[in-house]
């Protein structure tokens, strides 16, 4: 299973990198589709199927906006930036993030246990007290709500905005 | 769009809408729940734009019924918390019996998911009207 893992993050990062390379903005937006897939697969090889769920519907939903919005554009990227102060700044990024992950990555806990005490309570006692089977929904509905009703009030904003600000105006206002 | 789009489009998008009520309705016993089952239905309406156009769907599924959904949505969790602070319970407490039956073994949250649902459907897809619909005009 972990060699399949393995496997699976080897494409997502080549899809990355051809999302980056592609020169046609079409084929950069179906591979980005194939990386959020691809990372969807990995979760749904971790056992998290409500979160591969989520992840296969939200990246159908971005591919979809991406190509309608490259259909009424144009399909090839244009513009030549220097690619040499580019690939330099890249690859001194990449080699912070390899330095900082070589400190962090020994200090995590092992994958699959918990490093909350209150998760084990939630996982033990979730059933008997929400009567939700599906512990993320419990967690979700019913112990963290005032969250939940945070991010539906987050959605709900940022909608708002979206509407005053690509809102035509009517013809007789101005 | 070609004709066989738009037939099997005609076929796919009830039970693209059923999927996304199976996904809200039972999100408390399987794997999806509200979030996934609102974008869900909001991929139904991206269909029938994609294939339909912007007008047809918009006489199915007007601006003003995504509106009212969406404030629905919210209006009814933020209802749902205060009716179980009325009860003597938390905010957004548990104030339903749980009976034990497929649909009434969690109490609220049903109620609580189906509320999320609607708000996440009608907010995509108003995203979608907005981005591609050309403004707010009916």
């Amino acid at each position: 299973m972990e060699l399949l893992i393995g496997f699976v993050f080897i494409l997502i990062i080549a899809s990355a990198i051809a999302v980056v390379v592609l020169k046609d903005l079409l084929a950069a937006a179906l591979a980005l589709g194939a990386c959020g897939f691809l990372i969807g697969i990995v979760f749904f090889l971790m056992m998290a199927p409500d979160l591969a769920i989520v992840q296969f519907v939200i990246e159908t939903l971005t591919l979809f906006v991406l190509v309608i919005a490259l259909a009424r554009t144009h399909r090839r990227s244009t513009g030549d930036e220097p690619v040499k102060i580019k690939a330099v700044l890249g690859i001194v990024v990449i080699c912070i993030f390899l330095l900082f992950l070589s400190f962090v990555v020994p200090l995590m806990t092992e994958f699959g246990s918990p490093a909350l005490e209150v998760s084990r309570h939630y996982i033990h006692a979730g059933i008997e007290e929400t009567g939700s089977e599906n512990l993320i929904t419990s967690i979700l509905l019913d112990y963290r709500a005032y969250d939940t009703l945070g991010e539906i009030i987050v959605l709900f904003v940022s909608v708002l905005a979206v509407s005053l600000i690509l809102k035509k105006e009517s013809k007789g206002s101005r | 769009m070609s004709l066989i789009i738009k037939t099997i489009s005609r076929m796919l998008i009830p039970f693209i809408f059923v999927y996304a009520i199976w996904l809200i309705l039972t999100g408390h016993t399987s794997p999806g729940g509200a979030f996934a089952g609102g974008v869900t239905a909001s991929l139904a309406v991206a269909l029938a734009y994609a294939s339909f156009g912007i007008s047809s769907t918009k006489e199915r599924f007007s601006y003003s019924i995504a509106h009212m959904g969406r404030i629905l949505g919210l209006l009814g969790f933020i209802v749902m918390g205060v009716i179980a602070m009325l009860l003597g319970k938390s905010f957004l407490g548990n104030f339903l019996p749980k009976f034990g039956g497929h649909f009434t073994m969690a109490g609220v949250i049903i109620v609580l998911s189906l509320c999320i649902g609607i708000l996440v459907g009608c907010e995509f897809s108003l995203l979608l009207y907005y981005l591609f619909g050309g403004g707010g005009k009916e």
